[in-house]
């Protein structure tokens, strides 16, 4: 590798497959050769690969220990539903795609694709997207210390082009902190890129939520946000609605009582019993443990037990039953519009399968042109 | 990692501030005065893999706020090198609504139809636009290139006439209709203008058509179709007939134009001005109380034109005789000089005062058996009866009278010789046919057919030369189907004649056939259908244009209709419009024609890609019908009792003749009776003949008007 060609990759171009062009003319006249991967498809629809970690959602198949906030978990009418009357008016959703770009060896390198935005839904019910909320984000991910020349020119072409280059084991709680601790296993290392790229855009969608709390809140002290997914800290006016049910809080009748849960109905609430059961465990939000409770959207007859089951996080300060009930209600009347254009419609709210198509197309603006985007 | 640099820069990327990097055709210079600015992006150019934009059609989504954005509005897109002009077409609304049951389980059972649920579903409205025009960088290249994804903008006036090939024009600009786009006129300082209710006024642009495609010799012809009663097809084509004497005079070319009267008093009084003047207020005002004439928009549309508001001032108008009421001739012949009985003529304009440009039609036999296919019934019309025809030219029978002579000869011949069969070669049974058929052809012809000789004299002719910007009308509303036909055959071969011969004494001529279909209708034959599809084919080339009016397009000939420049298209019927004769219009225009209001017109001409909406003031002469009340509707003459004189010196003398308060001075002090006469002995010296060196009808009317003076006064 000669410094003195570094320049030649200094203008960014944001599409993808330009990026990509730029990279490797610029390797090969290092006499860099890579292996391309552009026809792999992105790891969210392929190759997700399981990485034997523990995270409580992604490896807990077990109960957890919760606490009963209403008694034993029954199913609870929702009386006085007003489905035009709802207090969200904020919704937070993310979208990532994970792109392989290509091998060094046994090393895949990969590109993370995110995007996070907020949409403000006015008092005439038209969703519109916060321009200000809204993150793109794009990271190179490959390992340095690979014991790869290659991949370590490649890294510093990268790093010299001020383009954000990310070490597959940064921050997992399940790889090997050993350098090259997985390299030569191309799967895992694939995996925990995959991962990787999933931490990043939560941890993003952490940022949209902490900005929206400080600088949007304040104005719209009434208005309520909905976090597509899981709400991770105890953010005042926030409800996280969970759709992939993975891990079963309840066992026995009250399980029974879940999965027999009529449409429209929900759960008494409950909270986990240990706070490191949740995501942000460590923090003083994270110590007090959010409120949750499901709900079933639609009718089930004949379908799965899960089929239009949610389940909702609310802050810790909702408690009783009225502000549970009160929040079922503005989640039941938010079903309409259905978003019958994603199969997840039952348990996928519109504003969000809204904000996810223009997240979506930011995303693919990205990867326009890449063979298989 | 999430507060790298590179985040901040694939977000801006992504919001647009790269753009720098690729050279956007919008923002160049070149193109800012196509664009409407103040207004802003209206929408934005989508392409797809099923709806791809193509070089002549392409769809754009409307912004939200682009309200007053609709079907016929013209557009300004870009190509990577080019301008992309185009009128707005169909509008589809989506949502992404997968099924219409997807909305109906939403809110069966569960919620009112008239609730709104907390979130509305998204829905754009995506125009289609078909492409009337591309502007590239560079003016030698002609862009067919498809639009790109980008901003959509109105289109200024300058955009427009570009589209509409303005610039390649070859003759001069003819103002046919006028466009209304979306935008509004903004003052200098960028405030949108108003009208006098305080609304906002949108940007108005005259839709022009190219003299050497309208009245040839590079295409030709005019064709209007649209319902009857509607008051459009034959209100715009007198506009356009305006609009043309106006801009040929201009342009220092003669022209002059006939027009067909076909029903009650439609073109009777085109002679006279929408907006009255100051001789005419009063009896506008007491005769037709509800007339408002012309309002501030279409005075403005006019001056917009560049046109002046001005009536029909040489028109003349011919009508045959009432029947039975014809002249009797004498010694054979009849003189129609110096003719004064109007009252005996078959037309509504008979108002006192207004007669003065009414003349008489009458055929002699010798003109009437020049059609004798229409004369006599196909069935009697053999080879027998064609045979008799021939002979009676060949002893040069020319008049009834003369015709009736014969026959008492022809009588006589087999009364002294009983035995006798024939008659110079024609059988006994074949004449008394002849004569049976004959004797009830004066009726049959009502009122066009005189006993004797005619002998027009000094009177002119509906059949003879034209002056410059001379309007002819031929009242034939009132007389039968047959002497309709007739005088239309017999007019149209004559001008045809007179275009070959080179004698029309214009430099153009129009001939306005309204009821095209009856009298070229497709499938047909003979007649004037031959003639007229002859002036469709070969008329550009010898200065005869066919401006033709239907109520149904699809019942025209077919020759006709291809060899017409430009089309017009008003309200039509749904039995019509599913015919082929619109297979060329968009299906979107084809459901705006179905309900299309008074006024407006869709019109296609040889320099637009794309047929075009637009509107048009009322012409610059009264309705008919409102004229009749006005003039008609009162035993004593209307206006001033010198306009008359005033207009046979000017037809006389054309540019040298003295101005009305001329001749009004010159008339203070006579009767309106004497006023009548002079003008009446001017006519008969002066008129029919050109001036001869040295002729001065005003000296010689000054003469007599101050002879009726001094009369009045004496008395």
């Amino acid at each position: 590798m000669s410094t003195a060609t570094l320049p030649t990759f200094q203008t960014r171009q944001w599409r993808l497959i330009d990026q990509v062009n730029d990279l490797k003319s610029t390797l090969a006249r290092d006499r860099i050769a890579l292996t391309d991967m552009s026809r792999a498809g992105a790891l969210e629809t392929g190759i997700g690969a399981d990485t034997g970690d523990a995270s409580p959602e992604g490896g807990a198949r077990q109960p957890v220990d919760i606490v009963r906030l209403e008694g034993p978990i029954v199913a609870r009418e929702i009386e006085g539903v007003d489905l035009a009357s709802s207090r969200f008016r904020f919704f937070l959703d993310g979208a990532q795609k994970t792109m392989p770009i290509c091998r060094m060896g046994l090393t895949p390198v990969v590109v993370a694709l995110s995007a996070v935005g907020v949409l403000y839904r006015d008092v005439s019910g038209q969703p519109a997207l916060m321009g200000d909320l809204l993150r793109v984000n794009q990271n190179w991910i490959a390992p340095r210390g690979a014991g790869n020349p290659d991949l370590e020119a490649m890294i510093d072409y990268l790093e010299a082009a001020r383009e954000s280059v990310v070490d597959p084991r940064a921050g997992s709680p399940t790889s090997d902190q050993a350098p090259g601790g997985f390299t030569g296993d191309y799967g895992k290392s694939l995996a925990f890129a995959f991962e990787l790229a999933g931490r990043i855009r939560g941890e993003q969608e952490r940022e949209a939520l902490d900005h929206w709390r400080q600088k949007v809140s304040p104005d719209h002290p009434d208005d309520w946000i909905v976090v597509d997914g899981r709400l991770r800290a105890n953010v005042p006016n926030a409800v996280g609605i969970v759709k992939d049910l993975q891990t079963q809080h309840l066992e026995g009748d009250e399980a029974i009582a879940l999965f027999d849960l009529p449409k429209g109905c929900r759960t008494t609430a409950f909270r986990y019993a240990s706070s490191g059961s949740q995501a942000g465990g460590g923090s003083q939000e994270g110590r007090e443990g959010r409120t949750m409770w499901y709900m079933r959207l639609w009718g089930a007859t004949g379908m799965d037990a899960r089929h239009s089951l949610v389940r909702i996080e609310a802050p810790h300060a909702v408690h009783s039953s009225d502000e549970i009930d009160e929040i079922s209600r503005w989640i039941l009347a938010e079903r309409l519009p259905r978003a019958t254009e994603d199969p997840r419609w039952p348990t996928l709210l519109y504003p969000i399968y809204y904000l996810e198509r223009i997240l979506k197309r930011r995303l693919a603006n990205i990867t326009a042109g890449w063979p298989s985007a | 990692m999430i507060d790298s640099p590179s985040t901040t820069v694939a977000t801006a990327a992504l919001n647009g501030q790269h753009d720098d990097a690729i050279r956007r055709v919008w923002r160049d210079d070149q193109f800012q005065g196509l664009i409407d600015n103040a207004t802003g992006e209206i929408g934005r150019v989508v392409s797809s893999e099923k709806e791809p934009a193509g070089a002549h059609q392409f769809f754009f989504w409307a912004a939200d706020d682009a309200l007053t954005l609709d079907i016929g509005h013209i557009v300004v897109a870009f190509s990577e090198e080019a301008a992309v002009i185009g009128v707005v077409d169909e509008p589809r609304r989506y949502s992404d609504l997968r099924s219409f049951l997807d909305d109906y389980f939403d809110r069966h059972v569960e919620i009112a139809l008239d609730v709104d649920t907390p979130t509305q579903r998204p829905e754009i409205l995506v125009y289609t636009v078909k492409v009337l025009s591309s502007q590239h960088r560079r003016p030698d290249v002609q862009s067919q290139r498809p639009v790109i994804t980008g901003p959509v903008y109105f289109a200024t006036e300058a955009a427009i006439e570009f589209a509409l090939g303005t610039h390649g024009f070859t003759g001069a600009k003819v103002p046919a209709l006028m466009h209304t786009n979306g935008n509004y006129i903004r003052d200098a300082d960028g405030a949108i203008s108003t009208d006098e209710r305080g609304l906002p006024k949108f940007q108005r642009t005259p839709l022009y058509l190219d003299e050497d495609y309208l009245v040839g010799p590079e295409a030709g012809h005019a064709n209007w179709t649209g319902q009857s009663g509607l008051a459009t097809k034959t209100s715009h084509a007198l506009f356009l007939i305006s609009s043309v004497f106006q801009t040929m005079q201009r342009e220092s070319k003669s022209v002059a134009a006939i027009m067909f009267n076909v029903k009650g008093p439609d073109l009777l009084w085109l002679d006279k001005p929408a907006q009255p003047d100051d001789s005419l207020a009063a009896a506008y005002a007491s005769g037709a109380p509800e007339w408002r004439g012309l309002d501030e928009a279409q005075r403005e549309a006019y001056e917009a034109f560049g046109l002046r508001p001005e009536p029909f001032e040489n028109m003349r108008l011919f009508a045959p005789f009432k029947p039975g009421h014809d002249p009797k001739s004498f010694n054979g012949a009849i003189q129609l000089s110096g003719f004064k009985d109007h009252r005996s003529l078959n037309t509504a304009r008979q108002a006192p005062g207004e007669t003065d440009m009414v003349f008489p039609i009458l055929w002699s036999l010798r003109t009437a058996l020049r059609f004798p296919s229409k004369l006599f019934d196909f069935n009697d019309l053999d080879d027998k009866l064609w045979g008799f025809i021939y002979e009676l030219g060949a002893l040069n029978i020319t008049t009834l009278d003369g015709l009736h002579k014969q026959f008492e000869e022809i009588n006589e011949f087999f009364a002294f010789n009983e035995k006798e069969d024939n008659w110079r070669g024609h059988h006994k049974a074949t004449i008394r046919k002849a004569q049976n058929r004959f004797r009830g052809l004066k009726d049959k012809l009502g009122g066009l057919l005189a006993d004797g000789e005619v002998n027009y004299g000094t009177m002119p002719q509906v059949d003879a030369s034209f002056v410059s910007n001379e309007l002819r009308v031929v009242d034939i509303s009132s007389t039968n189907s047959m002497s309709k036909e007739l005088i239309v055959s017999s007019t149209i071969n004559s001008i045809w004649r007179m275009a070959e011969e080179g004698t029309m004494g214009v430099d153009k001529l129009i001939i306005f056939v309204d009821e095209l279909n009856k009298y070229a209708p497709a499938g047909g034959e003979g007649g004037v259908r031959d003639t007229l599809v002859d002036i469709a084919a070969r008329g550009r080339h010898l200065n005869v244009v066919l401006l033709g009016a239907q109520q149904f397009r699809s019942k025209v000939d077919g020759e006709i209709l291809g060899n017409c420049g430009t089309s017009f298209y008003g309200r039509i019927g749904d039995e019509e419009i599913i015919n082929a004769a619109y297979r060329s219009i968009s299906e979107t225009a084809k459901q705006e024609l179905l309900g299309l209001p008074k006024g407006r017109l869709l019109v296609r001409h040889a320099h637009f890609r794309s047929p075009l909406f637009g509107t048009f003031p009322m012409p610059p002469t009264i309705p008919g019908a409102v004229g009749q009340r006005i003039f008609s509707g009162t035993t004593t003459p209307v206006g001033d009792p010198s306009d008359a004189l005033f207009r046979t010196l000017k037809k006389l003398m054309g540019g040298k003749a003295p101005s009305s308060a001329d001749v009004k001075v010159e008339a203070q002090g006579a009767s309106r009776e004497s006023i009548e006469k002079v003008r009446q002995n001017i006519e008969h010296i002066f008129g029919g003949k050109p001036m001869s060196i040295g002729a001065n009808p005003w000296k010689k009317a000054k003469s007599e008007l101050r002879t009726a003076v001094a009369m009045a006064s004496m008395t």
